[in-house]
């Protein structure tokens, strides 16, 4: 018996450009939106997931707010206040990281980003130590060695180990520094071992030194946030309002910065990369108008072509829903075959990407399962709007006057 | 005989007039016409060119609708707006053969031949044929089952445009010139699958210019500027 789908697939098949070209088209957007949800999903997934392997206690505190820039600079005494005046703490570590650059002749290169705390933060980073210590103790004299806890892969790449004693050459390459170079003995005081990354940044990626000497090193007390770990969970929303008090009051009553708990961070989290979504959604549009424009302009060139069969298949009995069908089986086929290379397309090259490329693209997922609703939305509504354009043609084949399409040349 | 079955036409039109176009540009292409077909009549409809053969052979088939008059098919009233119901009857009692085959060239002749079957939304009982059995009936082999239309002759091709018009037991063959595009060897044999199936009962009308076909006819009806001018048995 002939089946519709024979019949479609025998005049796709003799259209092949035609044929490839639509089916090209929802591939390519597809494969687009499943690489940037996949992408977006992934980072997010990804950084909740660190995010919440710090526990659920730490609180964060940065300068300035959402609306409007810091009056006062956050600093090590804004620091010690909480410290002093906030119970129900278990660790409070200033950070500073203020575009160092740490030129090692020994290596024969030079490092960016040290970063300037104290010993709390391997409380709250869960740092394990695989070598010395983690105290960051300093004399408060520069001619003296300048202790270095050292991350993971800082060690591994360049063979440290503790005690070493590593002159350098310290560049500060903030406005606050001035440009001034300092000669300065680095001592390794630590080793830690793997971490892994935190939303973005890879912590074994780090340097640590004592606060007050990077304070003196690029002549500034202007701390880049401020990291709290409450004592229990319990206390978690207690120590962010304590926070707010302590720190507004230092701040002459401002409430010029921002103090976030593991919560706001997740939701933080969702609303920047929210913002991604509408990003998705613009290509998607873009996308989308391209293959409901070539399977409308497809559909309607197999319509002129197919006039006289369109006459023939009435006489012979053909209602005006079959012609219609068919060629909407025929238009279907063709997106639901473009939309189904395009997840295939899409899940080999994200698999390829982080397997391969790393960086940014190792968030990617690579299960089409894990992408969620919303893309499963797109591809329906992808399929629904290529299906609404290839209706018009469609529409028009079925209307034509059977004795009329029979004569047409 | 049995007087319903006397009573009883396989085609009935009444009155029938079209008129294509509207206000000065209006052609009339059938005026009035009255015409009984009966089962197992072999029917030739000639005329000269623009009489409105074709005109009358479309609206025998349903395929199009008169402006004035009626058209019964097999004492089924044929609906002038329920399009739907039309193109059903047509289905199921009609078979259509053009003078450019149109056949479909992505199909195989099996493929060709059963199609109209994809169409039906019911059928009228009787079992159909195999397209071993229809192929037979138009006296070819089964081995041009498999063939497309484009691997065989034009009278090979008009052979199987018969078979595709038989697919669905129709009570009525319709045939447009049906030798119009071939040489008189095929136009025979064309011809003798006409005189097998009506001496086996089939009801068959035939437009033609050719009066070698009309010449196999049983009635011959000519049409002039829209009017049936002769009835006569040949
Ligand atoms: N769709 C149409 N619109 C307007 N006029 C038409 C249409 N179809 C047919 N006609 C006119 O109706 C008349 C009858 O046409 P028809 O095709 O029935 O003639 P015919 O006897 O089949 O001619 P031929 O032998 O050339 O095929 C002609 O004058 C023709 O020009
Ligand atoms: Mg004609």
């Amino acid at each position: 018996m002939t089946g519709r789908s024979t019949l479609a697939f025998r005049y796709l098949w003799r259209q092949k450009m035609r044929t490839g070209f639509v089916v090209l088209t929802f591939t390519a957007a597809v494969t687009v939106t499943l690489l940037l949800t996949s992408a977006i999903v992934g980072t997010e997934q990804t950084f909740i997931g660190e995010i919440n392997a710090l526990g659920v206690t730490w609180i964060y505190v940065e300068p300035g707010t959402s609306n409007s820039a810091a009056i006062y600079p956050l600093t090590v005494g804004d620091a010690q206040a909480i410290a002093h005046n906030v119970s129900h703490l278990s660790a409070v570590a200033p950070i500073m990281i203020d575009g160092l650059s740490v030129n090692l002749p020994s290596w024969g290169k030079s490092l960016s980003d040290i970063t300037g705390t104290n010993a709390s933060v391997q409380t709250i980073f869960k740092y394990g130590v695989s070598e010395g210590t983690f105290a960051l103790d300093w004399q408060g004299n520069l001619s003296a060695p300048l202790p270095i806890v050292v991350g993971y892969n800082i060690w591994t790449h360049n063979d440290l180990s503790v005690g070493q004693e590593l002159p350098a050459t310290i560049v500060s390459l903030s406005a606050s520094g001035g440009g001034g170079a300092t000669q300065v003995n680095l001592i390794v005081e630590g080793l830690l071992g793997p971490r892994g990354s935190l939303a973005g940044t890879n912590l074994d990626d780090a340097i640590f030194t004592p606060i007050s000497a990077l304070e003196d090193l690029t002549n500034s007390i202007s701390l880049t946030y401020i990291f709290v770990s409450a004592s229990s969970s319990q206390y978690v929303s207690q120590v962010t309002s304590d926070i707010s008090t302590v720190v507004q009051a230092r701040h002459q009553g401002y409430q010029d910065f921002t103090v976030l708990s593991e919560q706001s961070w997740v939701s933080y989290v969702h609303d920047q990369l929210a913002q991604f979504t509408s990003i998705i959604s613009l290509v998607e549009a873009t996308l989308l108008m391209l293959s409901s424009m070539s399977v409308f302009v497809v559909m309607t060139m197999a319509v002129k072509d197919r006039r006289r069969v369109i006459g023939a298949m009435r006489a012979i009995g053909a209602h005006r829903s079959d012609i219609m069908g068919q060629f909407l089986l025929e238009a279907s086929l063709m997106s639901v075959t473009g939309i189904g290379v395009g997840v295939i397309l899409g899940t080999v090259v994200a698999g390829y990407l982080k397997a391969n490329a790393g960086g940014f693209y190792s968030y990617l997922l690579t299960n089409p399962m894990d992408l969620g609703a919303y893309f499963y939305e797109l591809l329906g509504i992808l399929w629904a709007v290529g299906f609404l354009f290839s209706m018009v043609p469609a529409y028009q084949a079925s209307r034509l006057e059977a004795v009329e399409a029979l004569s047409s040349l | 005989m049995d007087v319903r079955m006397n009573e009883r036409h396989i085609a009935d039109l009444q009155d029938v007039t079209k008129v294509y176009g509207s206000g000065r540009n209006t052609v009339t292409a059938l005026r009035g016409v009255n015409l009984r077909i009966d089962p197992g009549e072999f029917l030739a409809v000639v005329g000269p060119s623009g009489s409105g053969k074709s005109t009358l052979l479309h609206i025998l088939g349903c395929m199009d609708v008169p402006t004035t008059g009626t058209v019964e098919i097999d004492g089924e009233p044929v609906p002038r707006e329920n399009e739907r119901k039309r193109t059903a009857l047509r289905g199921e009692k009609i078979g259509f053969v053009f003078q450019a085959f149109h056949l479909l060239n992505e199909l195989s002749v099996r493929e060709n031949i059963e199609l109209p079957r994809m169409f039906l939304r019911r059928t009228n009982g009787s079992r159909l044929l195999k397209p071993e059995e229809l192929i037979a009936k138009v006296h070819m082999p089964v081995a041009l089952l498999d063939r497309r239309p484009t691997e065989i002759s034009g009278g090979e091709r008009q052979r199987v445009a018969i078979a595709r018009a038989l697919a669905n037991n129709p009570s009525m063959l319709l045939c447009d010139e049906p030798t119009g595009n071939l040489d008189s060897a095929n136009s025979e044999a064309v011809m003798a699958i006409f005189d097998s199936l009506n001496r086996a009962g089939g009801t068959i009308v035939v437009v033609t210019h050719n009066p070698e076909v009309a010449s196999h006819a049983s009635r011959m009806v000519t049409l002039k500027d829209g009017q049936v001018v002769e009835a006569e048995s040949p």
